[in-house]
C-alpha cells in the first residue's frame, strides 16, 4: 500500500550472472518473473545474452524475427533519450503463464554488434545499459536482466546498470564455484566508477540437494570462501532460498512455459514462489498490478 | 495425428513440443536469411579511387563544399575509420554508401580509398543509399522524396513501403508528391532543394490541378512566391495562401497603389497616433489627450489654408 502511494518509487533492476553457463541463470530470470507477474508486479525482462534463451522462453515470437531488439539499448542514440523509442523495443507477445511479464528481446548479433559499436564510438563503453533503463525505472515494478555467460562488455554494461545482482551456483559440480573469485573480482573491479551503490544480494544455489554428500560440500566450501573474499557488504550471506533439482526444469524449456505452468507442486515451482516473496519483502517491490 | 482416443504420453508430448520448437527456428532463420539475401558482403580491399563511381540512387542532391573539406580534414588527421561500401559495375566499382567520404578522400589526392565490396543488384543499392541517408536531419523533404521514388516500385503496396521506410503512410504520399510537380519546378528544386517541404509539394500538386489554374497566366506568382520563400520573406506554410493572393491582386488589382505612405507618431518611445496616405484619402490620427485645442486648430488651419491656395490656383 505504502509502496504505490510513493510517487518517487523507483523499481530495482535485478542482474542474474555467473560467467559460467549452465548455472541456472536463465531458469532463474524467466521463472523469478513468472513469479513476480503472477503476485501482480509490472515485470520487465532484459535478455543481453547472444544465446537468447529467456528470449526464446519467455516470448511467443522466434526472436530472429525482431526488427528491433537488444541491440538498439546499446547502439541506438534515440533509445538514450526518447522514452518512445524505448518503448518499441518492449515485446508483449508473450506464452501462456508470462502473466505481467514484458520483454526485450536478444539476438545472437548482440555480442558482436555492441562490443564493436561503443569500442569505437561510446565514450562510457560501460554505461549505455545505465542511461536507457533510468528511463524505463518509474514504468515497471522491477525489472530483470539475463547476462551471458561471459565477463564481455555486455556483461559490464549490466552491472553497472543493475541496483542489485545476484550469482546462481549449481552444486551438481564443482565448475561454477570455480569462476566465481573472478566474477567477484571484476564486479568489484568494474563497478566503484560505474555503479557504486550495487547491491550483492547473495548467492543462488540451484540444482541443490542438502541430502547429497557433495552438494552439501560444496554448499559448504563455497561459503566460507564468500566469507574470506569480503568483496560486497553483504558477502558471506547466500540467498536463504535455493533451487531444488528437477527434471520439470527441463520439460517447461521444452514447453516454453513457467515451471508453475507444467508442475504446479513441483518444489521448484515452491522455490521461486519463495524466492520472489523474499525479494518483495526485502526489496519492497512495489505490486502495483495485484488485483 | 492418431487417431486413437488413447492420450499421448508425456514422451510423446514433449517430443511433439521439441519437433515444433525446432521448426519454428529454422522457419525463422530462413526467414532472416531471405530478407537479408539481396545485400552480401563480399570482402574489404583497397580499391583505385578512379575506378570508382557515384551511386546513381543517391538521394543527396547537394554536397555542401566546406563539409567535405571539413571531413578531409578529420580524414587527413585520422585516417579513414569506415570504409566506403561499394559494388562491382560495369568496368570499376558504384557507391552503395559513403559518397561524402569518397569525395572528401578526391579532395585530399588520395589514390586509394578503403572499400567493403557488395555484391548487390540495383534493388539493394538504392535501399542502402536510402536507409543510410533518409534519417539524417540534413537530408531535405525533396531529396528523401527522390530517394522513396527510386524504390517505390520494389513494394507492392504503399503501406510496405511505409514500413520499410519507417514513415507514415500519409508522410509517403507527400513524399511522393516531389514527383507529379511540372518539370520548371523540379528545376527550381534541383538548385535549392530545401525550396519546398513535403506538405507544399503535395498541396501544389492539387494546387496545380484546379480548375482556374491556368499555368500560362499564373506561373509567374508561383515562381515569385517562390523567390520570397528563397529571400525569407515567406515561410513556407503560407506558401500557397500567397501564391493565391498574389493572383487575386492580379486579376482583380486593388484601386489602393503603390504610393501609399504609413507612418506612426510617437512620444517616449510609445505610438500615440498614426499618418496615412492612399490614393483615397489623408488620414492623421493622434490621442487627443496629447494635444491642445490650440494644435488641433492650427493643423485643421493648415489644411484649410491648403485647399484654400488650391482654390485660388484653379481660379487662374
Amino acid at each position: 500500500m505504502q509502496a504505490s502511494q510513493d510517487n518517487a518509487y523507483l523499481c530495482p533492476i535485478i542482474a542474474v550472472y555467473n560467467q559460467k553457463g549452465g548455472v541456472g541463470k536463465t531458469t532463474t530470470v524467466v521463472n523469478l518473473a513468472a513469479e513476480f507477474g503472477r503476485k501482480g508486479c509490472a515485470v520487465l525482462v532484459i535478455d543481453v545474452d547472444p544465446q537468447a534463451n529467456a528470449s526464446t522462453h519467455i516470448g511467443a515470437i522466434d526472436p530472429n524475427l525482431y526488427e528491433k531488439n537488444a541491440i538498439a539499448l546499446f547502439c541506438d542514440k534515440k533509445t538514450r533519450t526518447d522514452i518512445a523509442h524505448l518503448g518499441a523495443l518492449i515485446s508483449q507477445d508473450v506464452n501462456d503463464g508470462f502473466e505481467n511479464v514484458c520483454y526485450i528481446p536478444s539476438t545472437d548479433q548482440l555480442d558482436i554488434v555492441v562490443t564493436e559499436t561503443l569500442r569505437i564510438h561510446s565514450n562510457r563503453p560501460l554505461e549505455e545499459l545505465k542511461a536507457r533503463l533510468t528511463l524505463l525505472r518509474d514504468a515497471f515494478d522491477v525489472i530483470l536482466i539475463d547476462c551471458p555467460p561471459a565477463l564481455s562488455l555486455l556483461t559490464g554494461n549490466a552491472i553497472s546498470a543493475a541496483t542489485h545482482f545476484m550469482i546462481p551456483i549449481d552444486t551438481s559440480s564443482d565448475y561454477s564455484r570455480t569462476g566465481w573469485v573472478n566474477l567477484m573480482t571484476y564486479i568489484k573491479d568494474k563497478t566503484p566508477e560505474t555503479n557504486p551503490d550495487l547491491v550483492y544480494l547473495g548467492a543462488l544455489l540451484t540444482r541443490h540437494s542438502e541430502s547429497i554428500n557433495v552438494q552439501k560440500a560444496i554448499a559448504q566450501s563455497f561459503d566460507e570462501l564468500e566469507m574470506e573474499m569480503d568483496l560486497f557488504p553483504g558477502v558471506g550471506k547466500r540467498l536463504p532460498v535455493y533451487i531444488h533439482t528437477s527434471t520439470k526444469v527441463g520439460e517447461a524449456s521444452v514447453l516454453r512455459e513457467p515451471i508453475r505452468k507444467t508442475a504446479r507442486s513441483n518444489k521448484v515451482t515452491k522455490d521461486y514462489n519463495d524466492l520472489a516473496d523474499y525479494l518483495l519483502e526485502t526489496l519492497s517491490i512495489q505490486q502495483s498490478l495485484k488485483a | 495425428m492418431s487417431t486413437d482416443h488413447k492420450k499421448p504420453s508425456a514422451l510423446e508430448r514433449l517430443q511433439s513440443k521439441i519437433a515444433t520448437n525446432g521448426q519454428t527456428q529454422l522457419k525463422a532463420i530462413s526467414e532472416v536469411k531471405e530478407r537479408n539475401s539481396l545485400v552480401s558482403a563480399v570482402n574489404e580491399a583497397s580499391l583505385d579511387i578512379e575506378l570508382i563511381t557515384p551511386n546513381p540512387f543517391q538521394p543527396r542532391k547537394v554536397f555542401d563544399h566546406e563539409k567535405i573539406i571539413e571531413l578531409a580534414e578529420a580524414i587527413k588527421e585520422n585516417g579513414l575509420i569506415q570504409p566506403i561500401a561499394v559494388r562491382a559495375a560495369d568496368d570499376g566499382y558504384q557507391i552503395i554508401a559513403g559518397e561524402r567520404r569518397f569525395r572528401a578522400c578526391k579532395y585530399l589526392g588520395h589514390t586509394r580509398i578503403q572499400a567493403v565490396i557488395f555484391d548487390a543488384d540495383d534493388e539493394a543499392t538504392a535501399m542502402m543509399a536510402i536507409s543510410e541517408n533518409i534519417d539524417r536531419e540534413d537530408l531535405t523533404d525533396y531529396e528523401v522524396g527522390q530517394a522513396i521514388q527510386n524504390i517505390a516500385h520494389l513494394f507492392k503496396k504503399k503501406t510496405e513501403l511505409s514500413r520499410y521506410t519507417g514513415k507514415t503512410r500519409s508522410d509517403i504520399y507527400r513524399y511522393l508528391a516531389f514527383n507529379d510537380l511540372p518539370d520548371w519546378v523540379k528545376g527550381r528544386l534541383n538548385g535549392n532543394p530545401s525550396l519546398i517541404n513535403r506538405n507544399n509539394a503535395q498541396l501544389l500538386v492539387s494546387f496545380f490541378k484546379e480548375a482556374d489554374y491556368v499555368e500560362s497566366q499564373h506561373k509567374e506568382h508561383v515562381l515569385a512566391a517562390f523567390n520570397m520563400v528563397e529571400e525569407s520573406a515567406l515561410t513556407q506554410t503560407l506558401l500557397i495562401p500567397k501564391i493565391r493572393r498574389l493572383i487575386r491582386d492580379a486579376e482583380n488589382p486593388r484601386r489602393q497603389s503603390d504610393n501609399v505612405v504609413s507612418k506612426k507618431y510617437a512620444l517616449n518611445g510609445k505610438n500615440v497616433g498614426g499618418f496615412s496616405f492612399d490614393d483615397n484619402k489623408v488620414i492623421i490620427k493622434l490621442n487627443s489627450a496629447l494635444i491642445t485645442d490650440e494644435v488641433a486648430n492650427s493643423i485643421y488651419q493648415m489644411v484649410a489654408d491648403a485647399l484654400a491656395e488650391l482654390d485660388a490656383g484653379s481660379d487662374n
